[in-house]
């Protein structure tokens, strides 16, 4: 492990009405890693992420930032302390345009934010907001309401508002799921550089086991709300109790 | 001074019966269909309509005065089946599929809000603009003297008939199959529909019961009340307040709400007439500031 | 905006304007007009957010009740008096949304209600302050200082509730586009988005709900003023209903508000002459057909006819074709 950690999970606990969702997981974060979480469906990844950005509370166990404890606060105050979050299921506002969902995106960091006569569609934002539409391949689609766009689009769309939080720790659900083999590599490939350039730390759950042997610094197994095991892409995929459980 | 405080009290549980059969079809509505029916107390002023109507033409006929008892029954029975399915159908049935969930919330209030405008006037047209009394139902099964203050044996038999009720629905709900239809319905829509549960009928069923429960509630009501124009609206409301304070969906807990806002009624009317129009109002503002939910009310979890 | 509809809309602000010339015992009915719309935009406003309120009519009475304590101070400057009254709107707004705001769907809808009607029982009970249920009499005769005869106050007082309408229209347009504004529509999409950018929707309404209260306590200042008098019925349910369906009947945007408010007076006055015994019947199947097949009220009318016949233009409002509430 190289560096401080920037997000530390400390035995958490959940359980949903008798189901262990998250089961004594301990999991910490270095600056400027790739952390990959892998395992099967209802495992319990998107819960942990929902208690990392205060949507759901712990039975027990602890989630520090920079050394903070950042449990009990509301998602709002984890998105201002710089820790963005793109859905397994995009959360998008349908009826609104691509465009203006980014607008509004980058307005949503910003002081200008509450001023009644600055428009959304201000100049001043604009670099950003189509170096966003450029980065996540949106380009296209970006005058459609977002209910219009394909499944890949959306997602993308997705992680493009969390991107212009310009956080220091993203947490992606994953982020290619429904985009097309073909360009997922290049998305990706896309997507990391821009977050290595800006000193950012990701934890991504994927599926996709090539994404993750490429893009991932470390690999945590996630099965049945517990964790397996954490470690280097390569020893991870090539151990066969993972391949027995998760592949 | 005491014994006077007891009357009020009495009074106000027994109105808090009444008010109770007509919350808990508010609940009930809201449990299944996930809509408030802005339209209830219509339910409960036609209920009462027909029943004081039902009075009159008792007298009128020559049968025994003790026959408007069954029709009390009947009466609210008529009114919920005839017209409850008919505005399920017109006025939420289009509406279920509505996204997102905010809209769609909205328009059925509107919806519900726009049947009891036009329930409102049918009122005036059916049964014209004067009251109708039938308080001479009110006295015939005798009166009891607690504390040296008289209360008609009629409103202290609505105490027991209201528990009946509650019991009856109880067992309904958790024994028969409708029942737990509806309770797996109100639960989860979509996981219901998916178990193979016919969640449109079940919709229907809740909703009418809803309103037979609300008309129940005007019914016995109407030989303790002037039966007028405007007790439509005045129940909405504290059929609101009720349900808002037990917490929307709860059957129980309107229970106890009812009865808290029954006495709440009567003492203000008793002791501060100035605050009694509006302290059901300040009872659920103060409750809502302490507990959103309603004092039993669910804490529900989404997921993301 | 673009010149299509800037010319329409100067069209239309032509044809107001010479409303009291050409029907001027009507210049009363007008004004009422455009202050119900005031009020049916404050309830739109946060319509758009998916709030909907069946109390607004406390605003909008307060408005009034401010107008009817102050007018025996000033009785020559109309305007003074109707800003205040929309001044103790926004405060009994911020003072009342700090509480409300925390609630959704349909408990929003009914503690607004349930304020109001508490505020009805206290102007009807305080008979010493208020007049209780006789009201109060608003005696205004000047708009900016001199004393006018009741006719030509009448007309100035039109001419500055229209003035008032387009320049408040202008500002909410734009705080409609600004980032505060579109998170209105966002919220009532996705709530949960708007809070994971950091935004606290709660503030975003608080600030909504106060813009909203200005507007109708404007709304109930000008009708006060213009009535002469003001009662505790102003702040009764079924004003707050009136309301909700001008909202509804008119739709989104700034305009639609006040077409809603014409076509409701419209309706009233008509179901008084041939229908009074089945106005709300008549209220209610409007309602409903409204909410069924145009949903987006006039304004939506208005915009389906606009894309059918210009279909470019919607693009170039920056919205996507065929965007209909």
């Amino acid at each position: 492990m190289t560096g401080v950690a920037v997000l530390e999970a400390q035995h958490l606990h959940l359980g949903f009405g008798g189901v262990r969702a998250v089961d004594d997981v301990s999991l910490s974060l270095a600056a400027g890693e790739f952390l990959a979480i892998i395992g099967q469906n209802g495992a319990g990844k998107s819960t942990f992420l929902n208690i990392c950005t205060g949507y759901l509370r712990p039975d027990s166990g602890e989630v520090r930032v920079g050394g903070r404890s950042i449990l009990g606060l509301k998602p709002r105050a984890i998105a201002k302390i710089g820790i963005a979050r793109a859905f397994q299921h995009p959360q998008l506002f349908l009826q609104r345009s691509v465009l203006d969902h980014l607008r509004f995106a980058v307005s949503a960091g910003r002081a200008g934010f509450w001023r009644p006569f600055h428009p959304l569609a201000s100049a001043a934002l604009a670099d950003e907001v189509v170096g966003l539409l450029g980065l996540c391949d949106l380009e296209l689609v970006a005058e459609l309401p977002a209910g219009a766009i394909p499944e890949g689009s959306r997602k993308l769309l997705d992680v493009a508002m969390a991107l212009a939080l310009a956080p220091r720790i993203m947490l992606l659900d994953e982020p290619t799921s429904g985009v097309s083999s073909a360009e997922k590599l290049g998305l990706m490939t896309r997507l990391v550089g821009a977050l290595r350039a800006r000193g950012v730390s990701a934890i991504f759950v994927e599926h996709d086991m090539e994404v993750v042997a490429r893009f991932a610094d470390r690999v945590a197994v996630w099965v049945e709300g517990r964790l397996l095991r954490v470690g280097s892409p390569q020893e991870v995929l090539a151990d066969p109790d993972v391949k027995a459980r998760v592949l | 001074m005491f014994w006077q405080v007891v009357s009020a009290t009495i009074d106000g549980v027994t109105s808090g019966a009444t008010l109770f059969l007509v919350a808990v079809g508010l609940s009930l509505i809201f449990g299944v269909l996930k809509v408030l029916n802005a339209a209830h107390g219509s339910f409960y002023a036609i209920g009462a309509f027909t029943a004081a109507w039902a009075w009159g033409v008792i007298g009128a006929i020559g049968l025994p005065t003790y026959c408007i008892y069954p029709c009390l029954f009947v009466s609210a029975l008529v009114v919920g089946v005839l017209l409850g399915p008919p505005l399920e159908r017109l006025l939420l049935r289009w509406t279920f599929d509505i996204e997102p969930a905010t809209r769609r919330e909205n328009l059925q209030l509107l919806a519900t809000f726009a049947a009891f405008l036009m329930l409102e006037d049918a009122q005036k047209l059916v049964f014209g603009t004067s009251p109708y009394y039938s308080g001479g139902a009110l006295g015939l099964l005798g009166a009891t003297r607690i504390g040296g203050l008289l209360h008609t044996n009629y409103q202290l038999l609505l105490v027991p008939l209201a528990g009946v009720v509650l019991l009856a629905l109880r067992i309904f709900l958790r024994r028969s199959r409708i029942g737990r239809w509806m309770i797996a319905v109100a639960a989860d829509a979509e996981m219901a529909s998916a178990m193979g549960i016919r969640v449109g009928p079940v919709r229907v069923l809740s909703f009418t019961l809803g309103a037979v429960l609300a008309a129940l509630g005007g019914a016995l009501a109407s030989p303790t009340v002037g039966v007028s124009i405007g007790i439509g609206a005045d129940m909405m409301v504290l059929s609101f307040a009720v349900v808002a304070i037990a917490g929307l969906g709860q059957i129980e807990g309107a229970v106890l709400a009812a009865v808290i806002i029954g006495i709440a009624h009567s003492l203000a009317v008793f002791f501060l007439p100035v605050l009694s129009t509006v302290a059901p109002f300040l009872i659920m503002l103060l409750v809502l500031l302490v507990r959103p939910i309603g004092l039993f009310g669910p804490v529900r979890q989404r997921s993301i | 905006m673009q010149a299509g509809r800037a010319a329409s809309l100067a069209a239309l602000l032509a044809c107001c304007a010479v409303l009291p010339v050409i029907l001027p015992r009507d210049t009363f009915q007008f004004t009422i007009v455009l202050s119900a719309g005031f009020a049916g935009f404050a309830v739109a406003l946060l319509l758009e957010a998916g709030l909907l309120s069946f109390g607004h009519a406390l605003f909008y009475g307060i408005g009034g009740y401010t107008v009817a304590a102050l007018s025996p101070l000033v009785s020559h400057f109309a305007v003074v008096l109707i800003l205040a009254g929309a001044i103790a709107g926004a405060v009994t707004a911020v003072l009342t949304g700090l509480f409300v705001v925390r609630y959704r769907g349909v408990f929003f809808a009914m503690l607004n209600l349930a304020m109001a009607m508490v505020a009805y029982s206290i102007l009807l009970k305080s008979y010493n302050l208020t007049g209780g249920s006789d009201g109060l009499v608003v005696d205004v005769s000047g708009i900016v200082g001199a004393q006018l005869s009741p006719q030509a106050f009448g007309r100035w007082l039109f001419y500055f509730s229209l003035g008032s309408a387009l320049l408040l229209g202008a500002v909410m347009r734009r705080y409609l586009r600004s980032p505060a504004g579109w998170a209105l529509g966002a919220i009532e999409d996705r709530e949960i988005r708007v809070e994971y950018l950091g935004i606290s929707a709660n503030r975003v309404l608080l600030q909504a709900y106060t813009l909203s209260g200005f507007l109708a306590g404007l709304g109930g200042a000008i009708s006060a003023t213009a009535v002469g008098h003001v009662a505790p019925d102003a702040v009764y349910w079924t004003t707050s209903t009136e309301f909700v369906v001008i909202a509804v009947l008119g739709g989104r945007g700034v305009l639609g508000p006040f077409l809603g408010a014409a076509l409701y007076e419209l309706l009233s006055i008509s179901a008084a002459q041939y229908l009074s015994n089945s106005w709300q019947i008549l209220l209610g199947a409007v309602i409903l057909l409204v909410i069924r097949f145009a949903r987006g009220g006039l304004s939506g009318l208005v915009n389906t006819c606009e894309a059918m016949l210009w279909p470019d233009r919607m693009r170039e409002r920056g919205l996507p074709r065929g965007h209909i509430r």
